[in-house]
């Protein structure tokens, strides 16, 4: 039976008196692979953005395995083991692709870990190995998105959030990344969360799925549970 | 006339012909007149710094290159050329309007730190040159030849005028269309943009507008003190006290540069007995009210007024 | 001859321009905050090379051991304490407070110290060697080669260090930096540390070559401005050029124009709109700030 690795009790997001994210409770279990999916405005990068500290959380707790990590920075929460991979992946395009990847393994705890966490990246990502000494800013979208889920990596994360992965890239371009993705999963046993617009990917490669819309979990369930006519009601909120 | 027009015009002319009568039946003593030209002239170029800064985005860091140049327009005119003193004023008036719309060619074009810089590095560039300029007297600096010199109740009215003339012009610009376009610009300058508000003509209008005022009320300033150098006409000085003003009564509100105003005259009174000390008091104090109290006095009122308000709304 | 030997020295003036303009460009590029009172710290640093050396008796060039962990500490906490609590209100603010901060540094001095013009002279001030029939300075070397040490060890430090690399992230993209586990308030108040203690260096210059008073800051302050625009934001070795091109223009224009040339030179930058011109300069390899 396996631990929580991530719970969110009653989470919510206000910006101003704009409520984006509206008691939201989730309980992920260690080394599952999850997805939070819904419509733009659905609230799930604001959730996911207020989890990883970037934002603040009006209401709720969360908890990182036994630790209250409410509140937490940022970098904060790198430290205690989660990372998030944000929207449209975000390099360090001036930097090359070594130093962004070295940048990863910033946090005190991961450092001794340098050099062999970037041998596994440099072996779940060929191509990043090929261009290391090159500006991050001069590679491809999907290549960014490598450096960006690499950099996430290299700091012992127990927990990866995934903002919209496969958001602007071709559709080849994600089959491999997921699948890099999954290999991450099985190999380190790290805990996934997928935030993503399209479902049918999603649920498919994921253990369990919450469905979103404005603010609020309207479905969620095992990929074998949910029937997509349900899932079509609650994503669309019909 | 909406109800918050007819309030605004209720007090301004209450406090209008308040002021006017008290000179005219000089209920008002020489010392009180004194700190009054002062808080009438600081409120003037408070009120357009703050237009530049609060509402147009544009800080300017260089507003004394028109008080010199004013200042130094009216000591010529008088000294050198035996004319009126008033004419040396709307010379004043005229060449900073001359400078300001040079200038704007190439301030226009900038934004941010690169603007604050260089207007900065004009009034230095200014200072500078009026220092080694025979025509002017370099650092002896000039005097204002005025017979008979305007005694304190002539400079009362001046300033009195100028000073009701900048708060109606303020308003007004603000109420019109370029004032909205200015409004949003203060929000969202993106956005202001393309609802089609003409960003390059609003901000020269602003622009153009806050020098003349302030040339105008510069030479009551160096009128006010009789003479007139290098570095007292371009002096940074200037460009703190309106920081100061605009900050600590509240940027981008109409009342905040008068509470300021008031303020500074009185607080300046309290420094001279302490040479020195008083920009390092003024620094520390704009420095704490930027972090800890960021919408200045009246901007921290205005915002209590408006959640108060919406409180006993929603227990309604 | 005389010719080629008054603009080597003024080449050599070159290093401390462009030290005074990395202090400059570390915080606007990096912390994208343009302070204002860098002149000050410059002269704050000046100062500080002239009691110490004073006080302790030392010759001025070794004062910087002292000076520089100091103003490091001080520019550190200042912008921990301070200036990272005025950037949440805004760039304006955060402007307004270093403008703020600078009046305050130079009526502190003038208070502390009289208004009267200070300078350190040593006994080899203005002695020179005779280079190929050409007197050079000493002094300019001696203050030449100290700039190129602080730069190098400053690249050094960016480059290879993983605070530096930091640093750099958080100035490429704070938000990234704050996921990949920085400290985003912390990489700013080091970056502003390492500025304030290049200003320490600069100062010591300043305090050797030149006279300055209390209120020299403004002008300093305008070098650091002229050299970062010239030079591009975030390129040392474009600041190293834009260091020594502004040393030819004080060289050339002398003691009364030199000001006024570069005054102009700056205005005639920011017309041609200095990103394009300097996008070739960016591309050069090196370290970035």
């Amino acid at each position: 039976m396996s631990k929580d690795i991530l719970k969110l009790e009653n989470i919510k997001v206000k910006y101003g008196d704009f409520v984006a994210v509206d008691g939201v409770t989730m309980n992920v279990k260690e080394g599952h692979m999850v997805s939070v999916i819904g419509l733009n405005g659905s609230g799930k990068t604001s959730l996911m953005n207020a989890v990883a500290g970037l934002t603040k959380i009006s209401e709720g707790k969360v908890y990182l395995g036994d630790e209250d990590v409410t509140g937490y920075s940022s970098h904060k929460m790198v430290s205690a083991g989660l990372s998030l991979v944000p929207q449209g992946g975000h390099c360090f395009n001036r930097m090359t692709v070594l130093d962004n990847l070295i940048v990863g393994s910033y946090k005190k705890s991961a450092r001794a870990d340098k050099q062999k966490n970037l041998e596994k990246v440099f072996e779940l990502f060929p191509v990043l190995a090929e261009k290391k000494d090159m500006a991050a800013g001069s590679l491809s979208g999907g290549q960014r998105q490598m450096v960006a889920i690499g950099r996430a990596l290299m700091s012992n994360p127990k927990i990866i959030l995934f903002d919209e992965l496969s958001l602007g890239l071709a559709p080849v371009v994600v089959k491999d990344i997921y699948a890099t993705i999954k290999k991450i999963n099985e190999i380190d046993n790290t805990t996934i969360v997928l935030i993503e617009q399209d479902t049918r990917r999603a649920i498919a490669t994921t253990d369990y799925s919450y469905i979103m819309l404005k603010g609020k979990v309207l479905l969620e369930g095992d990929a074998t549970d949910l029937s997509d006519e349900d899932i079509k009601k609650a994503y669309f909120g019909i | 006339m909406s109800k918050k027009t007819l309030i605004y015009l209720v007090v301004y002319a209450t406090l209008g012909l308040f002021f006017i009568a008290m000179a005219l039946t000089g209920a008002l003593s020489s010392n009180v007149m004194r700190y009054l030209v002062q808080i009438f002239l600081y409120i003037s170029i408070g009120e357009v710094w703050n237009l530049l800064s609060g509402y147009a985005g544009m800080t300017s860091l260089g507003q004394q290159a028109f008080i010199g140049l004013a200042g130094y327009s009216v000591a010529m005119a008088t000294t050198v050329y035996k004319i009126h003193f008033g004419l040396g004023i709307l010379i004043g008036v005229g060449i900073s309007a001359i400078v300001a719309t040079v200038l704007a060619f190439l301030l226009l074009r900038m934004r941010g730190m690169y603007f604050s810089i260089t207007t900065w590095v004009v009034a230095e560039a200014l200072g500078t040159f009026f220092l080694s300029w025979g025509y002017v007297g370099k650092g002896a600096g000039m005097t204002m030849n005025i017979t008979p010199y305007p005694r304190v109740d002539a400079l009362y009215n001046m300033s009195l005028a100028i000073c009701l003339v900048t708060l109606a012009v303020v308003y007004i610009l603000l109420r019109s269309k370029i004032g909205l376009g200015l409004t949003a610009m203060r929000d969202n300058i993106s956005a202001a943009a393309s609802l089609g508000v003409d960003i390059g003509r609003t901000r020269f209008l602003v622009y153009l507008v806050s020098a003349v005022i302030t040339a105008v009320a510069g030479a009551i300033f160096c009128i006010n003190k009789g003479t007139i150098y290098p570095d007292s006409g371009f002096s940074i000085g200037w460009t703190i006290s309106m920081v100061f003003i605009c900050i600590i009564g509240g940027v981008g509100t109409i009342e905040g540069p008068v509470v300021g105003a008031v303020i500074y005259v009185l607080l300046q009174e309290f420094l001279a007995h302490y040479p020195g000390w008083s920009n390092i008091i003024l620094g520390i104090i704009a420095i704490l009210i930027i972090i800890y109290m960021p919408d200045g006095i009246v901007g921290t009122i205005k915002k209590k007024w408006i959640a108060l308000n919406r409180k006993t709304e929603k227990a309604a | 001859m005389y010719i080629v030997q008054v603009l080597i020295n003024g080449i050599l003036l070159g290093g401390i321009y462009a030290v005074i303009g990395l202090g400059m460009s570390l915080i606007l590029g990096i912390v994208k905050l343009t302070n204002l009172a860098h002149g000050e710290y410059v002269i704050v640093g000046a100062f500080a090379s002239t009691v110490l050396s004073e006080m302790l008796g030392i010759d001025p060039l070794l004062t910087v051991f002292i000076s520089i962990p100091l103003m490091f500490i001080f520019g550190y906490l200042l912008q921990r304490i301070l200036i990272n609590h005025s950037m949440k209100r805004g760039a304006e603010p955060a402007l307004l407070v270093t403008f703020g901060f600078s009046i305050i540094l130079k009526d502190a001095m003038l208070l502390k110290f009289s208004p009267d013009a200070r300078h350190i002279s040593t006994d080899y001030s203005n002695n020179v060697v005779n280079v190929f029939g050409m007197d050079i300075s000493i002094l300019n070397g001696l203050l030449l080669f100290i700039s190129i040490i602080v730069i190098l060890l400053l690249t050094l430090f960016l480059d290879k260090t993983y605070m530096g690399k930091a640093i750099r992230a958080t100035a490429d993209d704070a938000e990234a930096a704050a996921l990949s586990g920085i400290n985003v308030d912390k990489a700013f108040a080091v970056a502003m540390g390492l500025a304030t203690a290049t200003a320490a260096v600069s100062g010591l210059c300043v305090s050797m070559k030149w006279t300055f008073y209390p209120t020299s800051g403004g002008r300093y302050l305008l070098v650091a401005f002229v050299v970062v625009v010239i030079g591009g934001l975030g390129d040392i070795k474009g600041t190293l050029v834009a260091g020594i091109l502004f040393g030819l223009m004080q060289v050339i224009g002398g003691a009364n124009y030199g000001l006024l040339i570069s005054y102009i030179f700056l205005i005639l930058f920011l017309v041609v709109q200095p990103k394009n011109l300097l996008g070739r300069l960016k591309n050069k390899g090196g370290a970035r700030v």
